[in-house]
């Protein structure tokens, strides 16, 4: 991947007005992955939907690095529980059919 | 308007503290958030409720004027300058709307019931209140995900699509060469925010069922096709099938079962590049005659004992 696909981590602090130490710790919980570039921390522009999904979760409901990442496990397997739903109704339909 | 209890909302008893209204809707925000609840409308329906009930119960004036008026909680003043000029009801102590129906009509028949007052109304506790962000969080709607299901023909050309999602039509392009598990984003089509936040966003994600003819791998597309014992043997000539039409191909004599072959450009599109297309793979495979006739048998004994001398 290019160089271009990748945002500075201070553009999204300033972006944002989130403190460095939040990304650090989220880096540590590998939920999000920063790379360096230029000796630059950077972050893939591909990833910004999800981290802005954890910036929410920070600064609205005052939640930590630590619990964003149990509840983006918990809303994970959410989301699979609801696409394995979706999955067998719509097997049980072809036998109701 | 249907009375909301918003201290059964946040699950509070009336004489809660500040303290207990923050830390009930703190708990109660954390609960239905959109964001903790994917594709959860009776969250989303839930969360609104909360924010509604943390706007009115967090601040003291307000919460003083809920829980004298109830649901006309925002009227309050109106009704008390009315009452100072009837010399009625700022005596009185109690709620003119709890009491029974004889204050509340009055209200309701006499100056109070027009439609200017509930604008007036509106923009001096609801739209001030909005635009007054501090200690108001603004809360960004939820995403939607909505899943589309097209065959393999239908990424093979760039086309628009109408999409219906949650009552709204959406006309969208769908790029030639699509992937399956594909997800688009469309800004501003999600959730409606809270408190003024912007609207989610829908992310819709592509499933692409197989094809009873081609494979996909990528860019590339695989086919398997019939080669008579006759045309391997002595070669010829073989009817294709491609995505865009049939092809003739030569077959070379002593062609072996299982031979692969590449037709170049005649593969899939390559999404966002326009005219580049993958590689079509074709594998050959030997169909044998069945129901052989006397004569052909014979025929194929002559051939082996050929083989064995």
């Amino acid at each position: 991947m290019s160089p271009k696909n990748y945002i500075a981590l201070s553009t999204v602090c300033k972006h944002y007005e989130i403190e460095m130490t939040l990304f650090q710790q989220l880096n540590e919980t590998g939920l999000i992955e920063v790379i360096e570039i230029q000796e630059s921390p950077c972050i893939s522009e591909d990833k910004l939907k999800n981290l802005e999904k954890m910036l929410r979760l920070y600064q609205e409901l005052e939640i930590n690095a630590a619990g964003i990442e149990t509840i983006f496990h918990l809303v994970d397997r959410i989301q699979n529980l609801q696409q394995e739903t979706i999955d067998l109704k719509s097997r049980l339909r072809l036998y109701e059919e | 308007m249907e009375f909301i209890d918003y201290y059964k909302v946040l699950g509070i008893d009336k004489s809660a503290s500040e303290a207990d209204i923050k830390k009930a809707y703190r708990k109660m925000a954390r609960k239905y958030h959109p964001d903790v609840n994917p594709n959860d409308k009776e969250a989303e329906k839930k969360f609104k409720e909360v924010n509604e009930a943390n706007e009115v119960l967090s601040k003291p004036e307000n919460r003083k004027k809920y829980d004298k008026y109830g649901k006309d909680w925002k009227h309050a003043e109106q009704f008390e300058k009315a009452g100072q000029q009837q010399g009625g009801y700022s005596n009185q102590q109690q709620n003119p709307f709890s009491g029974g129906g004889n204050a509340g009509g009055g209200f309701g028949n006499g100056d109070f019931g027009g439609a200017d007052y509930t604008d007036f109304f509106e923009s001096m506790f609801g739209g001030a209140s909005r635009g007054r962000t501090g200690g108001q969080s603004k809360f960004r709607g939820q995403d939607f995900n909505a899943e589309l299901q097209l065959e393999l023909k239908d990424v093979y050309e760039t086309h628009k699509r109408t999409l219906t999602v949650n009552g709204k039509n959406i006309r969208l392009t769908i790029p030639a060469g699509v992937k399956d598990g594909q997800e688009i984003k469309i800004k501003g089509y999600g959730g409606d925010g809270v408190n003024g936040g912007p609207k989610g966003d829908l992310n819709i994600r592509f499933a692409i069922q197989n094809d009873p003819l081609f494979k996909r791998d990528g860019d590339n597309l695989y086919e398997t096709v019939e080669l008579d014992l006759y045309t391997a043997l002595l070669g010829g000539e073989q009817m294709v099938n491609t995505f865009d039409g049939k092809v003739k191909l030569k077959v070379a004599p002593e062609t072996p079962n299982g031979t692969k072959v590449k037709l170049k450009g005649k593969g899939f599109p390559i999404y966002k590049k326009d005219g580049a297309f993958g590689d079509l793979i074709i594998t050959y495979e030997l169909s044998l005659p069945k129901n052989l006739s006397p004569q052909e048998k014979e025929l194929f004994t002559q051939l082996s004992n050929l083989r064995k001398s």
